[in-house]
C-alpha cells in the first residue's frame, strides 16, 4: 500500500516533468527558474528571519546593557549597605534625635531651656506651653512660652546662645517691659522644633544617601557642644546700645 | 613551424556554448547568493539564541543581587532616617529667627539718651517700642535715622510715631510702630557695628 503510494507519486511527477519539457514556455524560461526561487527564498529569508531577528537583537543587546546597569548599580548599593557600622549609625541617630528629637520631648526642651537661662543669669518666673503642633521651617514645634526676668545684657546674651543650644530651638515673640526695680521682665516664645520619625520606605533601586562628612563633623560638634555646656560655645552676639532700658 | 587552427565549428556553437557559461554563471550566483543568506539566517539565530541564553543568565544574577540587598533593608532603614534627620537639622539650622534679627537691629539705632520700657514683636513684621526721653533731640534723630533708606538698607518700610506724651518731669514718652522687612542676622550685625563705630567716633570727638 505504502509502496504503491511512493509508486503512484514517482509516476505523477515523471508525467509533469514530461509535459514541462514539452512547454515552450517552461523550456525557453527555465535557466531563471533557480535564480528566481533562489532570490524569493533570500526575499523570504531577509523579511521573516533576518530583519525580525536583527531587530530582537538589538532589543535584546538594549535589554543587556539596562540589566547589566541594574546589576551594576544593586552591587555598589550592596557593597555600601554591607560597609554601614550599625553601632555608628545607631549612635549618630541617637545624637541626631538629641539635636531634632521624634517628639515633643517637654522636659527635654524645658531642661534646656533652663539651662540656658541659668548660664544667661536669667531668672524664670512663669512658663506655659502652647497646644496643638506649629510647623516651622518644615518641621513641628512645640511652642515654650516662658517669663523671665534680668537685665538687658542677659536678655541679648541669652538671645545670641539660643542658636547654640544643643536641641534645636528659636525665639519668636520677644516682649519686654521695665521693672520697679530697675530690671526687665522679658516674655519669649520659644519653638523647641521636633519631627516624628518617616515611614521609610525606599525603591530597590534608589541609591542609599549616606551622611556627608559634613555631616558626621556636626554629629562630632554637638558630641562636644553636649559635654562641654552653653558657657563654652561661642557667641555671635551683635553689639548695639549696650542697655536698652537704661 | 606553426600549426595552423582551424575553428570548423559553426558559429551557432560558440554563441550557444557563450550563451550556456552565461546561464551557469547565472545558476552558481543564484546558488551561492541562496547558501550564503541560509548561513547568514543560521548566524542571526545563533545570535539570537546566544543573546537570549546571556539574558536569561543576567536575569538570574539580578534576582540574587535584589535578594541579598533585600537582606540589608535595616540596614538602609537605618541610613536613609539617619541621613533625613540630619537634613531636616541642617536646614533648622540655617533657618534665623527674624524677631531676634529686628530686636538687635533695631536696638542698634537706639541713642544712649532714649530709655526703652517696652519692646514688643508682634505680627506682620510689626515692632511696638515704648520708651522715653529727656531730650526730643535724640527721639528726633532716633527717627530720623529708622526713615533713613541708606542707613537701614530699605529694611525698615514703616516708622509710625503712635503716641507721644510729656510728663511734668520734662520727660517725653513715646509709642512707635516699626514695620520691618526679612532682616538677616549679617544684616542684624552690620548695622551692630556700624553703631559701635558712630560710639567710638562720638567719644573720640568729645574727648
Amino acid at each position: 500500500m505504502k509502496q504503491s503510494f511512493f509508486t503512484n507519486n514517482k509516476l505523477f511527477m515523471n508525467k509533469v516533468i514530461e509535459s514541462l519539457k514539452e512547454n515552450p514556455l517552461f523550456l525557453k524560461y527555465r535557466t531563471f527558474l533557480v535564480p528566481i526561487i533562489s532570490f524569493l527564498v533570500c526575499i523570504i529569508l531577509i523579511l521573516f528571519i533576518i530583519i525580525p531577528q536583527i531587530q530582537d537583537y538589538l532589543r535584546s543587546q538594549s535589554e543587556e546593557e539596562s540589566l547589566n546597569g541594574r546589576i551594576f548599580q544593586l552591587t555598589q548599593k550592596r557593597e555600601v549597605l554591607e560597609s554601614i557600622d550599625t553601632d555608628l549609625y545607631k549612635s549618630n541617630l541617637e545624637m541626631a534625635m538629641r539635636v531634632l528629637p521624634s517628639d515633643q520631648d517637654i522636659p527635654g526642651a524645658v531642661g534646656d531651656l533652663l539651662v540656658l537661662l541659668s548660664s544667661n543669669r536669667l531668672r524664670l518666673v512663669g512658663i506655659s506651653f502652647s497646644g496643638g503642633d506649629f510647623s516651622l521651617y518644615g518641621s513641628k514645634a512645640l511652642v515654650i512660652k516662658i517669663d523671665t526676668e534680668g537685665d538687658a545684657d542677659s536678655m541679648k546674651s541669652f538671645l545670641s546662645n539660643m542658636g547654640d543650644s544643643i536641641r534645636i530651638m528659636r525665639v519668636g515673640r520677644i516682649e519686654t517691659s521695665g521693672d520697679s526695680t530697675g530690671g526687665i521682665i522679658v516674655s519669649f516664645d520659644v519653638a523647641a522644633f521636633y519631627d516624628p520619625i518617616p515611614v521609610v520606605s525606599n525603591s530597590l533601586d534608589a541609591p542609599v544617601a549616606l551622611p556627608t562628612k559634613e555631616d558626621l563633623e556636626f554629629i562630632k560638634r554637638i558630641e562636644t557642644a553636649q559635654d562641654l555646656g552653653p558657657d563654652d560655645l561661642g557667641s555671635t552676639t551683635p553689639l548695639g546700645k549696650d542697655n536698652l532700658f537704661e | 613551424m606553426s600549426k595552423l587552427l582551424i575553428n570548423l565549428l559553426p558559429a551557432e556553437f560558440a554563441v550557444y556554448k557563450k550563451e550556456k557559461e552565461k546561464k551557469l554563471l547565472i545558476f552558481n550566483a543564484s546558488v551561492a547568493v541562496l547558501i550564503f543568506m541560509i548561513i547568514l539566517t543560521a548566524g542571526v539565530f545563533f545570535l539570537g539564541i546566544s543573546k537570549r541564553l546571556t539574558i536569561n543568565k543576567l536575569n538570574k544574577d539580578l534576582v540574587k543581587v535584589e535578594e541579598e540587598v533585600g537582606s540589608l533593608k535595616d540596614k538602609e532603614g537605618l541610613a536613609l532616617i539617619l541621613k533625613s534627620r540630619l537634613d531636616k537639622i541642617n536646614t533648622l539650622t540655617k533657618s534665623e529667627s527674624s524677631e531676634v534679627n529686628v530686636f538687635f537691629f533695631l536696638s542698634s539705632l537706639l541713642t544712649s539718651d532714649i530709655k526703652v520700657s517696652n519692646f514688643i514683636t508682634e505680627k506682620n513684621s510689626q515692632v511696638r517700642i515704648i520708651g522715653e526721653t529727656t531730650n526730643t533731640g535724640s527721639l528726633e534723630r532716633y527717627i530720623n535715622k529708622l526713615i533713613d533708606t541708606k542707613r537701614t538698607k530699605g529694611k525698615i518700610t514703616s516708622a509710625k510715631l503712635e503716641n507721644l506724651t510729656r510728663g511734668t518731669d520734662n520727660k517725653i514718652g513715646f509709642d512707635l510702630l516699626i514695620t520691618t522687612a526679612e532682616i538677616t542676622q549679617a544684616e542684624a550685625l552690620e548695622q551692630s557695628k556700624l553703631a559701635e563705630e558712630e560710639l567710638e567716633n562720638f567719644e573720640r570727638e568729645n574727648e
